[in-house]
């Protein structure tokens, strides 16, 4: 049986930008059964190869821009925009590197992305408050992308 | 009468490590400047070492950069160790070869599949490449999984490795724990040898350059973790006497430093390593490197992309030695106690010779530190050829002219980050 995977993308130590991480050890103590919980950095050739051969990969992020509202939990699957410009000169964003997998035939069967709007993403560790207080509803969203996927 | 003035222009550059501009004046059909504007903020590294305990230049200078952390570990280490008088056992210092092959394989990898190559065959970008040649794509991913796999197991994680000490590492593998790499390893070799003759194909413009190459030597191995330095047009000379050679400067329109080699322009990185060593290869990479048309030298760095594809599979089997050649140490390191004084310590980091020099107190804190990164060494050659690239190509359009600019940036793989401590590009024809 093909198994799920939680991916959670972040960096601890730029505050807020860790939610992702802090997000996806939770989902790791539930301990659900065929379900892989893996963090990542961003990079690409990780992520690719950690939803790789999955069924349904769930991805938790950190996000900002216009009309951002700190703790808010945002969901995105493929297909949803076509805007794949270049938001990072150091790397390539999620939807570029669904776009390399999809080229290269390393994608999951399903995937959903979760971001939790931040505020704080400044050198230091540690969640600000609305964002901290997003992690329980972020998890359960998860939990249930999972049930969802089996049915139950 | 009034000059023709023609600028041209790029704003961000892309696919390079870092943030930066290019700026070209052209007055009257001759180039007037050239300029590679580096304005990723200064991160002043050298500055917040000072006052750190003698053992945090490893892991605090690794954080300088993600795709070259071993480089500064090394580096550092190496300083560090010359300071306090300690030498590292040579199956220490394998296992840090080891360590920097699995930093060369995936940081050569990310630049020639998915930065270089979409130049060569006309692409935006490597998304775009990788939905007409998947199978180029999907072997670089795999190689660079190969270089990444190589970092975890010896360094403890692929980014930031933080299994590097002074005197050695926290803890060593075992000898079956190397077992699986080499499988790995060896798929890759076959990748890589089918990779360069990929490469090799492409139509590379026909351009040679004549900067001064520097680059390390390392007895009859090609040079990676540590060595003596070479130079193309005159006497080799000792990692201690760096800075009485090379010499940092500001420049107005960058915020990385200019070096300059015994005050001209100079050239370090593949290119240079591989002119100045390509006789210490291994077999299969120089019969490799000969069927794909590189001679014992090579000064075109549009056929860089030829040398970083030799230089993987050397890495490759270099690997696949020190694993076979493997025994645990019996301790994963030796004391390096502290001592007053200074430190000079280099190795051969993916883009070129890096450079760490450190002064310890007698209270055993770094008094002073200096970092000298490939990128700055490389920023007024890389100007030189833009400039002279622009001026045998006057009647090409403006879009033409930026984006070979563009190309010529990225032949050296510049680090702007490391450098910092790229691509806007404006072209104004007067």
């Amino acid at each position: 049986m093909s198994v799920d995977v939680v991916i959670g993308i972040g960096n601890s130590f730029r505050r807020d930008d860790g939610v992702g991480l802090a997000v996806a050890e939770e989902v790791a103590k539930r301990g659900v059964r065929d379900v892989r919980v893996v963090t990542a950095t961003g990079e690409p050739g990780a992520i690719l190869e950690a939803w790789s051969g999955a069924r349904l990969a769930v991805v938790v992020d950190a996000a900002t821009g216009e009309g951002s509202c700190p703790g808010w939990i945002r969901r995105w699957t493929p297909g949803e925009t076509a805007d794949l410009g270049v938001v990072s000169s150091h790397a390539i964003g999620l939807p570029q590197a669904y776009a390399l997998g999809q080229a290269v035939e390393q994608i999951p069967g399903r995937l959903v992305v979760l971001c939790v709007d931040v505020v704080d993403t400044d050198y230091g560790v540690g969640l600000t408050p609305a964002v901290a207080a997003a992690v329980p509803a972020a998890v359960e969203a998860i939990i249930a992308e999972l049930d969802a996927e089996r049915g139950a | 009468m009034t000059p023709e003035i023609r600028t041209l222009s790029v704003g961000a550059l892309t696919r390079v490590e870092g943030e930066g501009a290019l700026h070209v004046t052209l007055t009257d059909g001759v180039v007037e400047s050239v300029e590679l504007n580096i304005y990723e903020p200064p991160r002043f590294f050298e500055a917040f070492l000072r006052g750190r305990a003698y053992t945090e230049p490893p892991d605090i200078t690794a954080r300088v950069c993600g795709i070259c952390p071993v480089a500064y570990q090394i580096s550092a280490s190496n300083a560090i160790e010359d300071a306090c008088g300690v030498t590292v056992p040579p199956e220490l210092v394998a296992l840090r070869r080891l360590l920097y092959c699995g930093e060369w394989i995936h940081s050569h990898a990310l630049h020639i599949f998915l930065l270089h190559t979409p130049d060569f065959l006309g692409y935006p970008d490597g998304i775009s490449l990788a939905k007409d040649r998947p199978d180029l794509i999907e072997r670089g991913l795999a190689i660079k999984k190969t270089g990444n796999r190589l970092m975890e197991e010896i360094g403890g994680r692929a980014i930031h490795p933080i299994n590097v000490r002074l005197g050695g590492f926290y803890s060593v593998p075992h000898k079956h724990d190397l077992e699986p790499l080499a499988e790995m390893l060896r798929r890759s070799l076959d990748d890589a040898l089918d990779i360069l003759r990929s490469v090799s194909e492409f139509d590379f413009p026909d351009v040679e350059f004549d900067h001064e190459l520097l680059s390390l030597a390392d007895g009859e191995r090609y040079p990676i973790e540590n060595g003596t330095i070479k130079r193309s047009d005159g006497p080799s000379f000792d990692v201690a006497e760096f800075s009485d050679h090379i010499v940092e400067a500001q420049v107005k329109h960058s915020t990385a430093l200019h070096a300059a080699l015994d005050g001209e322009r100079f050239l370090t990185g593949p290119l240079a390593r591989y002119s100045l060593n390509s006789a210490a290869l291994s077999p299969i990479a120089r019969e490799a490197a000969a069927a794909a048309g590189l001679g014992r030298v090579c000064r075109n760095p549009f056929r860089s992309i030829l040398v970083r594809a030799v230089e993987v599979i050397y890495a490759i089997e270099e690997s696949l030695r020190i694993i076979a050649e493997y025994e645990p140490p019996a301790r994963p390191f030796v004391d390096v106690p502290a001592r007053a004084g200074v430190g000079h310590g280099v190795s051969e980091a993916p883009r070129g010779l890096l450079y760490h020099r450190y002064e310890i107190g007698d209270d055993n804190l770094i008094r002073s530190a200096t970092i000298v990164p490939p990128t700055a060494q490389n920023q007024a050659a890389i100007e030189h050829e833009m400039a002279e690239l622009v001026a045998a190509n006057l009647t090409s359009d403006d879009a033409t002219l930026t984006s070979l600019c563009e190309r010529s940036i990225r032949n050296h793989d510049p680090c702007i980050s490391c450098s910092a401590h790229f691509l806007t590009l404006t072209i104004d024809r007067k």
